[in-house]
């Protein structure tokens, strides 16, 4: 199934579905570099989507659908202040995003994802920290400041 | 703090590096991308007088054909083998902005000047024969003078006072309280450094704490055969009267601080640096230790936030005693400078602010320091990722 089908067909997304990187708010669209559009094969913002269904809980940023074969695949991507002692939010986001993919959009949990976590100002989480290493065992891949699809 | 700056080019791997020292200078680098012969040329820059007269002393003759011989010197200085590290009519030395004669300065025979320079050289475990420093002579003409000095210098501390006391360490006098206590429990395991005797000779021993015999420099851990020979140079550094630092001494070089040490004891070795800059030296390090990029990195950020100097108590979780708020006050005056030794491109970049977001990955990696740790984070988050599907 395609990025743009699974999103269109979880419920809370049907309207959600972007080209491009059009999903993402204009602040955080430099934070992705993804060279060539057809590098993307369009994105969602889970957060203002689902923000009047979920609205009390920690919600995940993006999605952003990458083209692959033999499939599409999915970059789950947070934006979010990093030092260490952001480090339980986004892993609370984490979970609540994985609990939502498990229980509310199976087509897009099909998907294989890669979950990324982008730093929205100055990065003080060393990559020999304990910290970084709480993050990967999760699945979390830290990028810094920019992320390259 | 005075502006002090040394070039080199086309000398051994080194293809251009330029450092300018901070209060703080600290060299990261793969092995072999050439930090000890940049450290090795800044000591004879700064006290070519002194380590001329000394090699001199010794019956060491660089001549040939009756001239002093550059190829020769480096063999002699930087040990056998280095003459093919210079080569004439490329390789060449800065200092302060002002060309070096290489040749001209081999040639001295001005008088000797008082040392600005002390070194601790990575090869440090080796002046300890048999639990005893070794003399200038004991080495071969081509081992190189930074060990050979080195060694020279605290065989002579130990023959002065300090070999007669009850205990070399602990000393009441010598170090802060905090920093005894910690290396007490870090390096020492309450184990005391004393002087023993092996029938006549006099040794270096650690007497365990309570019932046991003393136990001889062979048998003692890695860690404290590489640490007490570091020790021993801290106390020819320290002296143990009120005078913050010894005789014209400014500059304190140590080669990897972090050898054979646990890093609980890195800690407690960085504390003592710490005191070192606190007491008014520049010291320079070379490392391969994460751990003391960490410390330099909190510094900087410290600083950068105006935090107050108990903060930089807590990164040791020491406690806030006096005398170690103030040395931590005088230590975020102090400015920290990094450079990584490019073994690709042979030349130096500084990496001071050590960002871990910098898109350059030297900055980013910490020279290399932090990069394998973060990239194996990287594989993990990917196969567990995938693992979910």
């Amino acid at each position: 199934m395609s990025f743009k089908n699974a999103v269109r067909m979880t419920p809370g997304l049907e309207d959600a579905y972007r080209r491009g990187l059009q999903a993402l708010r204009r602040t955080d669209r430099n934070r992705v570099c993804c060279g060539e559009a057809r590098h993307v094969c369009g994105s969602v913002n889970l957060d203002e989507a689902l923000s009047g269904s979920h609205s009390q809980e920690r919600r995940w940023d993006y999605g952003i659908g990458i083209p692959g074969s033999p499939g599409e695949s999915v970059v789950w991507i947070e934006v979010h202040p990093a030092s260490s002692r952001h480090v339980r939010d986004v892993l609370d986001k984490l979970s609540w995003l994985k609990g939502w993919l498990d229980s509310s959009a199976p087509r897009l949990r099909e998907l294989p994802a890669k979950y990324v976590w982008v730093a929205s100002g100055k990065v003080a989480i060393p990559r020999n920290s304990p910290q970084r290493r709480r993050l990967s065992a999760r699945g979390l891949h830290f990028a810094g400041r920019r992320y390259e699809l | 703090m005075p502006k002090c700056t040394l070039r080199v080019s086309a000398v051994g791997q080194l293809e251009e590096a330029e450092i300018r020292f901070g209060d703080l200078t600290v060299l990261v680098g793969p092995q072999a991308t050439g930090k000890s012969i940049f450290l090795e040329l800044f000591k004879l820059v700064t006290d070519t007088g002194a380590v001329l007269a000394e090699l001199r002393r010794y019956g060491l003759d660089w001549s040939k054909d009756g001239h002093k011989d550059v190829g020769r010197f480096l063999d002699v200085y930087l040990g056998e083998g280095m003459q093919g590290i210079w080569r004439e009519g490329r390789s060449a030395m800065a200092f302060n902005g002002r060309a070096v004669d290489l040749k001209r300065l081999v040639s001295r025979q001005r008088p000797r000047r008082e040392e600005s320079t002390f070194f601790i050289p990575a090869q440090r475990v080796l002046t300890l024969a048999r639990g005893w420093p070794r003399p200038f002579t004991d080495y071969g003409p081509g081992d190189p003078f930074a060990v050979r000095d080195f060694s020279e210098k605290i065989r002579r501390l130990m023959e002065s006072g300090i070999g007669s006391a009850e205990s070399l360490f602990p000393q009441t006098r010598r170090l802060k309280k905090q920093i005894r206590d910690s290396l007490e429990k870090t390096v020492f395991s309450g184990y005391q450094l004393r002087v023993d005797k092996y029938g006549a000779q006099k040794r270096l021993v650690l007497s365990p704490p309570g019932e046991g015999g003393p136990l001889p420099f062979m048998v003692w851990s890695a860690g404290q055969r590489e640490f007490v020979p570091l020790l021993l140079g801290l106390y020819w550094l320290l002296p143990p009267t009120k005078t913050p630092r010894r005789g014209n001494i400014e500059w304190a070089v140590v080669e990897e601080v972090e050898m054979g040490l646990h890093p609980k004891a890195i800690s407690t070795v960085l504390l003592l640096v710490l005191d070192l800059l606190a007491r008014g030296y520049r010291v320079c390090m070379s490392t391969h230790s994460p751990h003391v990029l960490d410390v330099v990195w909190a510094l900087k950020v410290f600083q950068q936030h105006h935090a107050p100097p108990q903060r930089v108590l807590d990164l040791f979780q020491v406690s806030r005693r006096q005398d170690m708020v103030n040395m931590a006050e005088r230590v975020l005056e102090k400015e920290a400078r990094v450079y990584y030794f490019d073994p690709q491109s042979g030349r130096t970049r500084e990496i001071s602010n050590l960002d871990p977001g910098s898109d350059d990955l030297a900055e980013a990696g910490w020279g290399g320091l932090a990069e394998f740790s973060g990239h194996v984070s990287d594989v993990v988050a990917e196969v567990v990722a995938g693992s979910t599907q």
